[in-house]
């Protein structure tokens, strides 16, 4: 156990030093800088700019000083709000996206088990039907697409909720909904496979023979087995989500990480999307860990604890 | 592999899977006729019939400037279409190339290319391709139009990786059948052996990967242009299309054709290339046969 940590959290680094190297590429290999304006500042102002960012140094130097910045968490101010610090505007907008990220994960995962169970129960019937349709558009729809249309009917059409913002507690339900519609039917599809599969097996059988009804069987014999394949798809699942909490953050003017790094990417502000990224990257690597822990404690097999 | 009639006949007997197809064909077909129709209107603004609702002169209303939405869509169909086929082919030559070279390879070199691959998967690309996107926003590349060609580029290089395992996959296993041992105990050298006869036989697995690669493209491409940092303007694909309708979204003129036609239009191609796909996948899966 100790040693699958070890490995993973080094492996875990290694991919943070990449995203690192690679994002400091990007942005000095990037043509143009921040600070170009539609006239060229007089060259001494342009130096004396440079020099406060560290911009005259030789690259390497700059990418030491950066990589050790953003070790000791004080990646310093942003460069199109040179009064507020790139960590203060980043852990401003923690708090909207965590809560909109968790919401909708334990939701998406609650509501893709309960129909899963239903699918597998009612297998080949209607419900099967129903659920089935739900999962393929769930996975193939664009979030935009889902979330437009359920802007336009139930903040429009039927004025229930609000279309935007995020103070009011009932302005929460609509992006959580919409963003928990994806990993509910990624969580549905895969566990009515997996549950129909485990219910073809000899301790299902056993466990209908003694007694046990069709859905207890489900539930207290199959749900376990079943369930490895959803938890080795948190990482991509967790990854997907990221990426459509910046549409959500987008659409229902969410004040989260999201607006502040398609803002930053908008006009360039490097430290912020960096961080922005940094952020995602080790968040994702978390997730993707918890998720090797779950199929380990699921499925003793998987070799996580050897 | 089963000849390209017998797949067909099997993608038109299913009525949904054939509906699917019929609607690829239709919205390529336009696309690719899109130069001859007179379509004019759609960079065309007018603001006296600014955001107009659906009817016999403007079939899918007009947006804030006036321009005819139908005809946009039309024009959005043509970028969006490209890119998938432009992302697709990216991630096809990269992934075809990398995958033979790593599984007709020695141990040690397929070891260390995949570790590679691993990595790639480990980064979270989407985030560094925003990253990417926002240094190339307003380059002297960008605005000569080129912008469009990187990003297809960009959108290859994204999903490169699924197809170099697949393929990695597939050649290591058909190196070691007798015809592929036959002809290197022949004496045929071991590239010729994998480009003459190894990768023919993979091509039923590199059909099924691309159209799984496909739809992904076009829902990154939305993505993207999306969130504005995609295709720029004057360019329209689906996804600017939608950008733009959400940014005139207001609950007491709601221009609900806006935002429901572009969906659509992304929304039936979408399906229709799961289940077209599914069906390539069943018929040519060499695993489920």
């Amino acid at each position: 156990m100790t040693r699958f940590l070890l490995h993973r959290t080094l492996a875990s680094l290694v991919t943070i030093w990449a995203v690192f190297t690679l994002s400091f590429l990007v942005i000095r290999s990037a043509p143009g800088g921040p600070f170009d304006a539609e006239r060229d500042p007089p060259a001494a102002v342009k130096a004396a700019i440079e020099a406060r960012y560290q911009l005259n140094q030789p690259l390497w130097q700059q990418y030491l000083d950066q990589g050790w910045s953003w070790i000791t968490l004080d990646p310093g101010p942003s460069l199109r709000q040179p009064d507020h610090d790139v960590a203060t505007i980043l852990s401003a907008g923690i708090p909207a996206s965590f809560l909109l990220g968790t919401l909708a994960l334990l939701l998406g995962v609650l509501m893709g088990m309960g129909l899963g169970i239903i699918a597998a129960w009612q297998q080949g019937r209607w419900p099967d039907r129903l659920v089935t349709i739900f999962a393929s558009m769930g996975i193939s729809l664009p979030l935009y697409v889902i979330a437009g249309l359920a802007i336009l009917l139930f903040a429009f059409h039927l004025p229930i909720f609000p279309p935007a913002g995020w103070t009011d507690p009932i302005a929460v339900v609509l992006p959580v909904l919409c963003l928990a519609l994806a990993p509910a039917a990624q969580v549905a599809r895969l566990l009515r496979s997996g549950l129909i599969e485990a219910g073809q097996e000899d301790f299902a059988r056993t466990a209908r023979s003694k007694g046990r009804g069709q859905v207890g069987t489900l539930i207290f014999h199959c749900l376990r087995p079943a369930s490895i394949p959803v938890a080795s798809t948190l990482g991509p699942t967790a990854a997907a989500m990221l990426t459509g909490s910046l549409v959500i953050e987008q659409i229902f003017a969410i004040p989260g990480i999201g607006m502040h790094f398609i803002q930053g990417a908008m006009n360039r502000d490097y430290p912020l999307v960096l961080g922005a990224v940094l952020l995602y990257t080790i968040l994702l690597q978390v997730l993707t860990l918890l998720g090797d822990l779950l199929m380990g404690w699921l499925d003793p097999r998987a070799g996580v604890n050897r | 592999m089963k000849r390209p009639k017998a797949v067909f006949s099997a993608i038109l007997s299913d009525p949904v899977t054939a509906l699917g197809f019929v609607w690829l064909t239709a919205i390529s077909l336009t696309a690719l006729v899109m130069p001859l129709l007179p379509l004019q209107l759609s960079y065309e603004t007018d603001s006296s019939v600014a955001l107009t609702a659906p009817s016999s002169e403007h079939w899918f209303g007009t947006d804030a400037l006036g321009r005819d939405l139908f005809s946009r869509i039309l024009r959005g169909t043509q970028i969006s279409l490209a890119c998938g086929i432009a992302g697709a082919l990216t991630a096809l030559i990269l992934g075809v190339g990398y995958g033979l070279v790593s599984g007709g390879g020695s141990e040690r070199r397929d070891h260390w290319l995949m570790r590679f691959v691993d990595l790639i998967d480990s980064i979270p690309l989407v985030f560094l391709v925003i990253l990417i996107a926002s240094a190339l926003r307003g380059t002297a590349l960008e605005a000569s139009g080129g912008g469009l060609g990187v990003f297809f580029v960009i959108l290859g290089v994204v999903y490169w990786t699924p197809m170099a395992r697949v393929v990695r996959g597939e050649t290591r296993v058909l190196a070691r059948r007798e015809w592929a041992l036959a002809a290197t105990a022949l004496g045929v050298p071991p590239q010729r052996v994998l480009y003459r006869e190894i990768l023919p036989n993979l091509v039923p697995t590199i059909i099924v990967t691309i159209t799984l690669i496909v739809p992904r493209v076009l829902l990154f491409e939305a993505f993207l242009s999306f969130l504005g940092l995609g295709v720029q303007s004057p360019a329209v694909s689906w996804g600017t299309l939608a950008r733009d309708a959400f940014e005139v979204l207001n609950p007491v003129k709601t221009a609900w054709w806006l935002i429901l036609y572009p969906s659509l239009a992304l929304a039936f191609t979408l399906l229709a290339l799961n289940v077209v796909g599914d069906q390539l996948r069943r018929e040519l899966d060499p695993k489920q046969r």
